[in-house]
Parts: C-alpha cells; sequence; structure tokens
C-alpha cells in the first residue's frame, strides 16, 4: 500500500527539516518553503495529500493566503490543514480556525505531541468523509428506490388501464399506441410552441398518465359498452361518465409518490373529451382552457380509434382519418396541435401501419 | 549545556539525529533574519522588526537555545504590539548572547 503523504509548509529551514523526519518513517513527506510553492504542492498532490502542516508567518504568501487560495478551489473539503503557530496566540488561532484549519501545532516542537495530534487529525478527517460518503450513497439508493417506486406505479396503472381496455377491445395494443402518438405530438408541441412549457420531465409523466385515458369506462355497463349500434341519449349521458369516474378513481387513489403524475391522470381523464370549441364533455371547456396534456391525448385518442376497428365500426385508413380530423368531423382540436400532428404525419402513419400489420 | 542550550531536549526533536542536528546550530548564525531584525530596528520599522524576531524565535525555541530565547521572547510580544520601545535592552542582551554562543559554537563544532 502507498504510504499518505504529508505536506510540511514552513519558511524556515530548520523546521521543515525536524517536521519531515519526524512523519518519513510513517508518510511520504513533501516540504514547501513558501505558499505560493504550498498551493502548487498542494494542486499537483490533492488525491494523495493526507494533511498539511502550515505556517502562519510565511514571505510571499502567508498561511492565511493559502487557506483562503484553498477554500476557493474547494480543497479544504480534500485535506485537513494543521497550522503551525510560534506562540498559540489566540487572535491567529481564531483567523486561523474561521478560515478552515482543524488543528494546530506549536513552536517549539513537541515531536509525539505532534505525531499524535497529525494522527489523530488525519483519522478522524478520514472518518468524516466516509461518514459523508456513506450519505450520499444512501442517498443515492434511495432516489434510486423512489424512481424504481414511481416506474413501478405507472406500471400498476398503466396495467389496470390495460385490464380497463380488455372489455371492448380485443387487445391492450391501444394503450401502447396512445403512449406512442401522445409522445409524437408532445415532442412536438414542446419543440414548435414554447408557450405550453412542456419539458422532458413533463412529457414522460404526460405518456405514462396518457395509459389511464379510459381508466373510468370500468364503471360503464357491458351493454353501452360493447353495444355494436349508434348509442341513444340516454346511454351516451353514462358513457360520458366514464371521464368523471376516471378522475374519480385516480383521486381515491389518493396518489402521493408523484403529484404531478397523478395530477396529468386526473386531467386526462375528466378532459380528454372536451372540444377546443366547447362542445365536448363532461364541463364543455374551450380552448386553452383544457389543458394541454388532455389536448394531446384527445388527438392521440381520435386518431387511434379511427385507424382500428371498434365493436361499432370498421378501420379507416391512416389518410382518411387525417382528413377527418382536419376537416372537423371529429370535433375541433387546437390549430396549433393540428399544426404539430401534420408535421408528426409520417411518424404517425407508420405507428399506425404498424396495427394494420398486425390485424 | 553550560552555553545555555537544551541539548537533550532539541535532540529528541531531532529523533536524535546529532550530525543535523549540529549542522542546523551552526546554520542558524547564517540566517539572514538576523540581520534583517538590526537592520529594521534602525529604521524603526516594528513590523519588519516583529517578522525577523517571530522567525527567529520559532527556529531557536526548536534548537533548544533557552539563553537567546529569553531576551527574543519579551522583544517579540514588544514588536507585536507595533512598536519598537522598550525593545534596545531586550536586543542589546540578544545581541552579546548572540555573538558570545556564535564564537562558542564555531570553536565547538567546527
Amino acid at each position: 500500500m502507498n504510504k499518505g503523504m504529508i505536506l510540511i509548509v514552513d519558511d524556515e529551514e530548520i523546521n521543515r527539516f525536524v517536521l519531515a523526519q519526524a512523519f518519513e518513517e510513517k508518510y511520504e513527506t513533501v516540504t514547501a518553503e513558501d505558499g505560493e510553492i504550498a498551493l502548487e504542492r498542494i494542486l499537483e498532490y490533492q488525491d494523495r495529500l493526507k494533511a498539511v502542516l502550515l505556517d502562519v508567518f510565511m514571505p510571499v504568501m502567508s498561511g492565511f493566503d493559502v487557506l483562503e487560495a484553498m477554500e476557493e478551489e474547494d480543497l479544504l473539503d480534500k485535506v485537513p490543514v494543521i497550522m503551525i503557530t510560534g506562540d498559540g496566540s489566540a487572535d491567529i488561532e481564531e483567523k486561523a480556525l474561521g478560515l478552515g484549519a482543524v488543528e494546530f501545532v506549536t513552536k517549539p516542537f513537541e515531536i509525539p505531541v505532534i505525531q499524535m495530534r497529525v494522527r489523530n487529525t488525519i483519522e478522524l478527517f478520514a472518518h468524516k468523509r466516509n461518514l459523508e460518503q456513506l450519505v450520499r450513497e444512501q442517498t443515492e439508493r434511495i432516489e434510486r428506490q423512489k424512481d424504481r417506486l414511481k416506474t413501478s406505479n405507472y406500471r400498476l396503472l398503466e396495467a389496470i388501464a390495460t385490464m380497463v381496455e380488455f372489455r371492448d377491445l380485443e387487445t391492450g395494443e391501444h394503450i401502447v399506441r396512445i403512449k406512442a402518438f401522445t409522445r409524437m405530438l408532445a415532442e412536438a408541441v414542446m419543440k414548435n410552441y414554447p408557450e405550453y412549457e412542456l419539458t422532458q420531465e413533463k412529457i414522460e409523466r404526460i405518456v405514462y398518465a396518457s395509459a389511464t385515458h379510459d381508466i373510468g369506462k370500468i364503471s360503464v355497463p357491458d351493454a353501452i359498452l360493447l353495444k355494436p349500434a349508434k348509442l341513444t341519449a340516454d346511454e351516451f349521458e353514462i358513457m360520458k361518465t366514464h371521464t368523471t369516474v376516471g378522475a374519480e378513481l385516480i383521486r381515491n387513489m389518493n396518489y402521493t409518490i408523484d403529484q404531478e403524475y397523478s395530477a396529468y391522470c386526473t386531467e386526462i381523464c375528466l378532459y380528454h373529451h372536451e372540444k377546443y370549441d366547447g362542445k365536448g364533455y363532461p364541463k364543455g371547456l374551450v380552448g386553452d382552457d383544457i389543458p394541454i396534456s388532455a389536448q394531446i391525448v384527445s388527438i392521440a385518442d381520435v386518431f387511434d380509434a379511427l385507424v382500428s376497428e371498434r365493436c361499432y365500426k370498421k378501420a379507416y385508413l391512416p389518410e382518411e382519418a387525417f382528413r377527418m380530423i382536419y376537416a372537423g368531423e371529429c370535433g375541433m382540436f387546437n390549430p396549433k396541435l393540428l399544426d404539430c400532428l401534420e408535421q408528426c404525419r409520417e411518424a404517425f402513419f407508420l405507428e399506425a401501419m404498424k396495427n394494420t400489420e398486425r390485424s | 549545556m553550560e552555553e545555555g542550550i537544551d541539548v537533550d531536549t532539541a535532540l529528541d526533536r531531532f529523533m536524535g539525529n546529532e550530525e543535523m542536528y549540529c549542522r542546523f546550530l551552526l546554520k542558524f548564525f547564517e540566517d539572514a533574519n538576523y540581520g534583517r531584525l538590526q537592520e529594521a530596528f534602525e529604521e524603526k520599522n516594528p513590523k519588519a522588526c516583529f517578522e525577523a524576531a517571530h522567525a527567529m524565535k520559532g527556529v531557536i525555541l526548536n534548537l533548544g537555545m533557552d539563553v537567546l530565547a529569553r531576551d527574543l521572547i519579551p522583544m517579540v510580544e514588544i514588536f507585536r504590539k507595533g512598536t519598537c520601545e522598550g525593545a534596545e535592552t531586550y536586543l542589546d542582551g540578544f545581541d552579546g548572547c548572540y555573538q558570545q554562543l556564535r564564537n562558542r559554537l564555531i570553536t565547538l563544532l567546527t
């Protein structure tokens, strides 16, 4: 094992010699005769230095100047500094401690005392650094676990949503595609319309939350949900409740680990059938009163519904689906989002074709 | 030691290394701080006096030269207060001992 290194800084050769000799058995010693050279050595050997023994009064750069320079370079957290003082004057000790020194040795040197002080300082410092490292590692571990917990919660909710989808769809592919369409649109919105203040982190949450948009359908009876014909006005009223029920379900889960995600789930469930001109449901919100997350999922949902086969309709080709959306045949959408859809046309097309190939 | 040097304690400090101890004893008399102190005192510059005297004090104590410390230590305290007043007697005493010890050690060790 390599010996640790000690730097001895003193302008008097005899002091450097005596201290170097006292430590040469257990440590590799380097010396410096003024503060400037000391700082160079500290920078050079910062990863090997166990301690710096630093004289106060020196030409060129005093011990205080060295402490200040070390503080600026964040070196005081790496190496403990032990001051060499002539006389244990309280002013000097106070100033040195204030500047980050941790211990003192006095002249004339009492070698055994100095050896023990230096050893204790080095051990304490190493102990402190180990503890700090431990805290850092534990904190990182907790962060990683928190992330894992979050992801597993996203997945859990997604699994529930998929089970709900199974009632009226043949597979859970709808959710996979909704997430893909949502991501493409959201990224286009982030790029082209900064006023919506989307970030990559928000998009991740919105994408995960999009999976839950129809979770409220769990409360819609089979007779309505699976009816292979147009719904009556009363039946449609019941169908519409899947938005409020979904939001209620999410709220009742009292999901506190990731409240932002929970908020996105709620607004997506509640508002993904709102229309830009106020003709949607359940609230009839107009324009950008509809949260951007719900506006995005709404287009993704409509597009996917059009290109998929449902119990009440056949699948449209993607070109036809685009035409119908732009012509307003599925209700009115935010022109900015239609612009984003246009920019994603090719990617949407490819994703939709994957669907056709499978069925 | 009759010259006023605490050799035993000082040698401990040198881990028993007599050769190096003797070398540093002689080397002390080449130290520029002695000349600096004289000069600064003539110029009545207490700050420069303090720096030179303070540096010498550390060396003198480490070498066990108690006889020199006797006059030097009170002198350092006077200069520390930012004045040269009252230091003259100590400086004279210090000079006397310094010259005497210097001659004696040169005879003994060279």
